[in-house]
């Protein structure tokens, strides 16, 4: 039976995010150093196959944002950023901002937890293809439900209650940026369930999760054929149930590399969730974990001036005993392969048009197709 | 919680030691990081629990889901009934109200609503994507017990 539990503990970080919430506010008033931003985006996702949408949210979908920023004073900022999707409403950052120096900032609140390269580019006027990739899709994925693929490794944005160290220290031409951060953590029961983390900001349990982020970037000159190129590495790990039993670890590394007119990227994230060995599994439980991970490799160009090229090729494989009650076609070796190859065309400044054709190979629900387009803007 | 596997050695680093950083947790088991989980032999009837409906209506379904606020009462605030007298019928074989999908399934919990429903999961067949309860989630032997008497044919036992 579920024991309905309140404690203190896990209140903490909801009643820190009003606290920080009316606090801004506050300050919102004080002072007049205030910047609005936002963008809107609306996709139309098209299956080939009709046996696909059954157990996928074909469709159109949205993702709007606003972000209120204030600067109290030169050390102390206060931002806020709503976002609406088919989620619905969600606070992706509510922070107060503590900058003394460019190596040592504090930030308090509902963070967006860094955790690989596409966490800096998760707004859709920020990447050129239309989806995420699938170690980072929300809900955007085929057949990526609760019980199946569930999702990506680590969906982004990834929001969290606590606190992050972070900051930014230069070498010559080398940059280093590094986060340190204690939060409430991911969410579940038997896995990690996304859509529990939305709305309700309470953690389940009274343990803090921990992680962090490095990445090293060689800078070089504006106009040189060889641009910027930048390492990362990320990881984070916890407990997610109640019970406080059950353990997540993930990790990842990532790579970009501006050259000339092409700029590549390519991450690696992996997920190691244990699993609940009480529960009754269809397949016997040897190792009571599994593993989730993937990578993927992207390449973005520009095609004159209002287009931009995007391809990508990801990989993402589910390894170990399929939960209960996942669609019985998943195996406990269940991997999909995707392909993207996508255009941007922007034909005016803040307004964008996405177009994507995504062929995925897949080892337990079929190999199909599918075709986006969307329209956005940002400011 | 029965024993742990390959992952044991690092467990009391990171009990306590969530608040140490991940780096160490990865350095102390990177080794086990590389290999594969073992999966052992598939189950008959997908390894459902075996629980009876009485029990499930009683200890799980009464409790937790036909409070006067919600499922409990004749008419209830919210269909289906979940009184035990009168789960069992409201909920095999009838079409859900929010999806084209019978609440329950017998055979199938992945195509039963009421699973889709607990799992947080009704928003990928078209249906309301609020989990059930809204402001918890069942236990997940609860869940699998009630997705193990559907995989056994939903009986009324």
């Amino acid at each position: 039976m579920t024991d309905r539990r309140s404690r203190p503990l896990a209140r903490a970080p909801r009643i820190v995010a009003a606290a920080l919430l009316l606090a801004g506010a506050g300050a919102a008033f004080a002072e007049t150093s205030l910047l609005l931003s936002g963008s809107a985006f609306v996709d139309y996702w098209y299956q080939e196959d009709p046996a696909v949408p059954t157990r996928t949210p074909q469709g159109v979908t949205p993702a709007t944002s606003l972000k209120v920023s204030v600067d109290v004073n030169d050390d102390l900022a206060f931002s806020a950023k709503l976002c609406a999707g088919c989620h619905t409403m969600e606070m992706e950052q509510v922070v107060l901002d503590y900058t003394p120096k460019t190596w040592f900032n504090l930030q308090i609140g509902r963070l967006a937890i860094p955790f690989g390269d596409y966490s800096n580019r998760v707004d859709p006027s920020s990447h050129a293809a239309v989806t995420a990739p699938l170690i980072y899709d929300m809900g955007q994925m085929a057949f990526g439900e609760r019980s199946a693929m569930n999702l990506g490794v680590l969906p982004l944005p990834y929001t969290d209650t606590g606190v992050m160290l972070y900051g930014v220290r230069w070498l010559g031409p080398i940059q280093f940026w590094y986060g340190l951060y204690g939060v409430a953590g991911l969410r579940g029961a038997n896995d990690i369930d996304w859509m529990a983390m939305r709305s309700v900001y309470t953690d389940v349990n009274g343990l803090p999760a921990a992680g962090g982020r490095l990445t090293v970037t060689i800078s070089a000159p504006p106009k040189s054929f060889f641009g910027d190129f930048s390492l990362g590495g990320s990881a984070t790990a916890g407990h997610y149930d109640r019970d406080e039993g059950l353990r997540y670890l993930l990790y990842g590394a990532d790579a970009s590399w501006r050259l000339g007119p092409f700029t590549m990227r390519g991450e690696y994230a992996a997920r190691r969730t244990e699993l609940d060995p009480d529960a009754s599994y269809p397949y016997e439980l040897v190792d009571d974990w599994f593993d989730k991970k993937g990578f993927y490799g992207e390449l973005e160009h520009p095609l004159g001036p209002y287009l931009t090229a995007v391809y990508r090729y990801e990989e993402m494989r589910r390894v170990g005993v399929p939960l209960p009650g996942s669609i019985a076609a998943v195996t406990p070796e269940s991997s999909m392969t995707r392909y993207t190859a996508g255009l941007v065309l922007t034909p005016a400044e803040h307004i964008f048009a996405k177009f994507s054709w995504e062929y995925t190979e897949s080892s337990d629900f079929g190999d199909f197709q599918a075709f986006r387009g969307g329209i956005g803007g940002a400011f | 919680m029965t024993r742990r596997g390959h992952w044991t050695p690092c467990r009391p680093a990171a009990k306590r030691g969530a608040a140490l950083a991940a780096a160490l947790l990865l350095a102390a088991c990177g080794e086990d990081l590389l290999a594969d989980p073992r999966v052992g032999a598939q189950l008959p009837g997908g390894g459902g629990a075996g629980a009876s409906f009485s029990s499930l209506a009683v200890n799980v379904l009464a409790p937790q889901c036909a409070t006067s606020a919600c499922h409990g009462g004749s008419p209830p605030a919210y269909a289906p009934q979940l009184d035990a007298d009168v789960a069992y019928d409201e909920l095999v074989g009838r079409p859900s109200l929010q999806a084209s999908m019978s609440l329950v399934e017998p055979g199938a919990p992945d195509q039963s609503y009421l699973v889709l429903k607990l799992r947080g999961a009704a928003g990928w067949v078209g249906g309301i994507p609020t989990p059930m309860p809204t402001d918890y989630a069942l236990d997940e032997g609860d869940i699998a017990a009630i997705e193990g008497w559907i995989a056994n044919g939903a009986p009324n036992d």
